[in-house]
């Protein structure tokens, strides 16, 4: 035990042992409340029973804005219906809205990060720490692997004394696994591309394998045809991809939780440096229209099942918007400053969400994590996160406590 | 299986491998604030396929299998090579990098050098974020990097650590290189070990404690428009006042949108250095514009500690209210963009050292064409080139040679290290003064399809071969 009672050793060290005497005599000069909050969060929500047993949590892509999408029912009808069934959050705030490596570990760990590779536990490890279960539980979808300098297949751990690899996901690359070219045999590719240490078993493994099998053999990752298409390109043909794979894990896994990234929405600055990949802004918002239909029909998938249906939520929030304006090159980038770059929208659907909610209240982007966390294990948990479960969004008669809104560094803010 | 190792420096922590068999063993000494608390995995990949890019630069890659960055996105096997290209598409690789200065006090340079390779054709900056160990990107230190003046792989960063930042330890986090392609790579310590200290964690400084560190953002005492009704093209007056609780707040800006939401116009705020925390801002809305009330969409604070405050209209009550009843002459709005009437490449083939004349017929109807780009992409799309065309009249003297504004001519050059061959127009943009813009696209449209000029080649007719 350190001097102040708490228990050193396997968790982040406190702050003041963090900062050091000096340090934390610093600290104590700046104004109040700024900085005063404790690294692990105290629970405050309380435990309870939900009827949400597989979740699907769709970080919808590399920049979306709010204006292209759910202010816009006409290109999103099927958003727009989800929300009518659903919550909805309308000013849903992230800081940074320029990096994406930095953006989404803060959005799957809830909080900030000095990393691009998770520090703290992901949403995931929390989950299956909590829940247990087999590898084949927990799923993690991308389209590519690596996009435009960032890297996204390796997000669904971290080497966090709380979290490891051992609470990880099966993490799905679409272009590294379906596609026509590929010859090497089902137990090649899980060797391939599914780490070690996940805690897989003989069983786990074959069952893996031969579901592999089975989606190559019937050609099941293709995606279905929309009516506005997908562009043929490989990142928005993957996060097509995505949509589809989650049908049938949901089918033959029941799995607790998929954590889908789309990317190809950034095809509207794909070109800026990456002269190969020459997009635009039109070919994000037809990639909107193609992707609405898709998460569309995976909504209707799992109403079609009737145990699906009253066990299954989606959670669905961009990691940042896009800025206000289309560029002179017909580019809309994501730039700090930007009203629709920072706020975005959170949409959750399923038996434990108000149906018909619009929330226009200002919440986090690190909120997520944690309700996330909670609406799976029904224990607020994530302590690690500076953001706060998404209270008012559950249904009213579990009759959950306010909000509580916090700012960057876990203080709780006056709302 | 690959080995995977850790760097143990946080007491207690334990190699991933072992921590499901044993308890953690108790801390023996307490932590010093510059020690890294988490473990670096030396190999995220854990043995498996990594990523479909070669994050470490690819050095020593021959070119029959060097994948440029621009094609890295695309699965294996599918992947252009820079052997089968004209051009050089190698990435400027960071193949060193030292922090010169390890411990520093507030209000002094931190100072970094790094090498790269291949050597720079044309030297341009780069950047490397460090980001507060404990405050993550609310307290940042930009390390701007400049070429050497005559050793072409080396580079002097330079970042100043604000009097009020915070003490501790700061980490290099992104690190954004462009070269002279314009293509970008970016660098992270998981990914790219040049990143790292010689202790193996990322690379860092040391600031020391400072009691006036500064992480408060300033806070939006008032915002008032001077001039709540003007008539067409009057000035509009903006006065703000702020206030921050150490650094003192120094710059803010605004951002006003028209009633439709179709337009903003971004106002810089100027301080008044006789009254401090007072910003004043004087701007009009251009003719071209609608009238009606346009409000204040976004306010931005920064302190001299560069705390930024962004207060948004849509959630910070009142602000919205702020705004200004603007007379326009209705028609004189101009809501649409111009229109490419022909596009002109009168030489198709071209020696690879030739410039190639392009001109544009583009007419508006209300503002005036401003602005006209032809952008060329390259036979395998490692390149792009972006040709500026301007409306000028020749220098001939001539009673007849009146301004020509929908006229538009531009000229189009290689530079040496780019790939020869077939380039074809892959993009037309468009504006006028009222800036509304058109982005043509010859996937889209037809006025641009088809348009290209083939440059001598020097080496291979195929446009890339794949791995």
């Amino acid at each position: 035990m350190n001097d102040d009672g708490r228990k050193s050793g396997r968790g982040l060290p406190g702050r003041r042992e963090f900062l050091g005497a000096t340090g934390a005599a610093a600290l104590g000069a700046m104004a109040r409340g700024a900085l005063a909050a404790p690294v692990q969060r105290e629970e405050l929500v309380p435990d309870r029973s939900l009827k949400t047993k597989h979740l699907i949590v769709i970080l919808y892509g590399n920049g979306c804005r709010k204006k292209d999408t759910v202010e816009d029912p006409a290109h999103t009808p099927h958003m727009a219906r989800m929300m009518a069934e659903g919550s909805v959050f309308t000013e849903d705030f992230g800081e940074t809205a320029n990096l994406h490596g930095y953006m989404y570990t803060e959005m799957i760990t809830g909080r900030e990060t000095v990393s691009e590779h998770p520090l703290y536990p992901t949403w995931t490890e929390m989950a299956r720490r909590e829940l247990g279960g087999s590898p084949n539980d927990y799923w993690m979808l991308q389209g590519v692997s690596y996009y435009r300098s960032w890297v996204y297949d390796r997000k669904h751990w971290s080497a966090h004394p709380e979290g490891g690899l051992q609470f990880g996901a099966n993490s799905l690359t679409m272009n590294k696994l379906f596609h026509q070219d590929e010859t090497r045999s089902p137990a090649e590719l899980v060797r391939a591309n599914i780490e070690p240490g996940l805690g897989h078993t003989q069983k786990t493994r074959s069952e893996l394998e031969e579901w592999i099998a089975d989606i190559r053999s019937r050609h099941l990752h293709l995606p279905a045809s929309t009516r506005t298409s997908l562009v043929e390109r490989e990142v928005p043909v993957g996060d097509g991809q995505c949509f589809e794979i989650a049908k049938h894990l949901l089918s033959e896994f029941r799995p607790r939780l998929i954590t889908i990234q789309m990317l190809a929405l950034d095809d509207a600055h794909a070109d800026a440096g990456f002269w190969d990949y020459d997009t635009d802004y039109e070919q994000y918002r037809r990639h909107i229209a193609a992707t609405d239909e898709l998460v569309g029909n995976l909504w209707d998938h799992i109403r079609s099942d009737p145990t699906l249906a009253s066990s299954t939520s989606i959670l669905l929030r961009p990691e940042c918007g896009r800025d206000d304006e289309v560029n002179v090159y017909g580019q809309l980038h994501h730039s700090q400053g930007n009203y629709y770059a920072h706020n975005v929208w959170t949409l959750g659907v399923g038996p434990d969400f108000r149906s018909g909610a619009v929330f226009p209240e200002l919440v986090m982007r690190r909120d997520l994590c944690p309700t996330v966390v909670y609406l799976l294990t029904g224990r607020d948990t994530a302590r690690h996160a500076t953001g706060s479960i998404r209270t008012q969004m559950f249904r009213e008669e579990y009759r959950l406590p306010p909000y509580v809104r916090r700012d960057r560094f876990g203080n709780p803010i006056s709302i | 299986m690959r080995r995977v190792a850790f760097v143990l420096l946080f007491p207690g922590s334990v190699p991933l491998a072992a921590a499901q068999e044993q308890p953690p063993p108790k801390s023996e000494r307490p932590a010093a604030p510059t020690d890294y608390p988490f473990e670096i995995v030396e190999d995220v990949t854990l043995g498996t396929e990594p990523a479909s890019a070669d994050l470490t630069g690819q050095l020593g890659v021959p070119d029959e299998d060097y994948v440029p960055e621009v094609f890295q996105y695309r699965r294996r096997g599918t992947q252009t090579v820079q052997g089968g290209l004209g051009g050089e598409h190698r990435s400027t690789a960071l193949t060193e990098l030292k922090v010169l200065d390890l411990a520093v006090d507030p209000g002094d340079t931190v100072r970094a050098i790094v090498r790269v390779e291949p050597a720079f054709e044309k030297g341009r900056r780069f950047v490397a974020e460090f980001w507060s160990q404990e405050f993550g990107r609310a307290a940042v230190v930009y390390v701007n990097f400049r070429p050497h003046a005559s050793r072409r792989n080396l580079y002097l960063g330079e970042g100043s650590v604000d009097p009020y930042h915070p003490g501790g330890r700061y980490n290099i986090g992104s690190t954004m290189i462009t070269d002279e392609h314009g293509h970008k790579k970016a660098y992270s310590t998981e990914f790219n070990p040049v990143m790292r200290a010689p202790d193996g964690t990322p690379a860092h400084f040391v600031v020391s404690p400072n009691p006036e560190a500064d992480l408060t953002p300033p806070t939006l005492a008032s915002v008032e428009v001077l001039t709540p009704g003007v008539g067409p093209g009057e000035t509009i007056r903006v006065e703000a006042f702020a206030e921050d609780n150490l650094a003192g707040p120094t710059q803010a800006r605004a951002v006003f949108e028209s009633p439709s939401k179709s337009r903003r116009v971004r106002v810089d705020l100027i301080g008044d250095s006789r009254t401090p925390g007072r910003f004043l801002g004087a701007f009009t809305i251009p003719e071209w514009y609608e009238g009606g009330v346009w409000s204040l969409q976004k306010i931005e604070l920064y302190d001299a500690a560069r705390n930024q405050a962004l207060l948004f209209a849509a959630t910070r009550p009142g602000l919205g209210a702020v705004s200004a009843r603007v007379e326009a002459d209705p028609a004189k709005r101009d809501d649409l963009p111009p229109e490419l009437l022909a596009l002109e490449l009168p030489m198709r083939t071209a020696a690879a050292d030739e410039a190639i004349p392009v001109a544009a017929l583009v007419t508006d109807d209300l503002s005036g064409v401003d602005k006209v780009y032809v952008s060329f992409q390259s036979p395998s799309g490692a390149d792009l080139i972006r040709v500026e065309l301007e409306s000028r009249n020749p220098p001939l003297n001539r009673a007849s040679l009146v301004p020509q504004p929908n006229v538009f001519r531009g000229t189009l050059r290689l530079e040496p290290w780019r790939e020869r061959g077939r380039y074809r127009v892959s993009r037309v943009n468009l504006s006028d003064r009222a800036q509304n813009y058109r982005n043509l696209n010859p996937v889209r449209d037809e006025e641009v399809r088809g348009l290209f000029v083939e440059f001598g080649r020097e080496a291979s007719e195929e446009s890339g071969k794949s791995r």
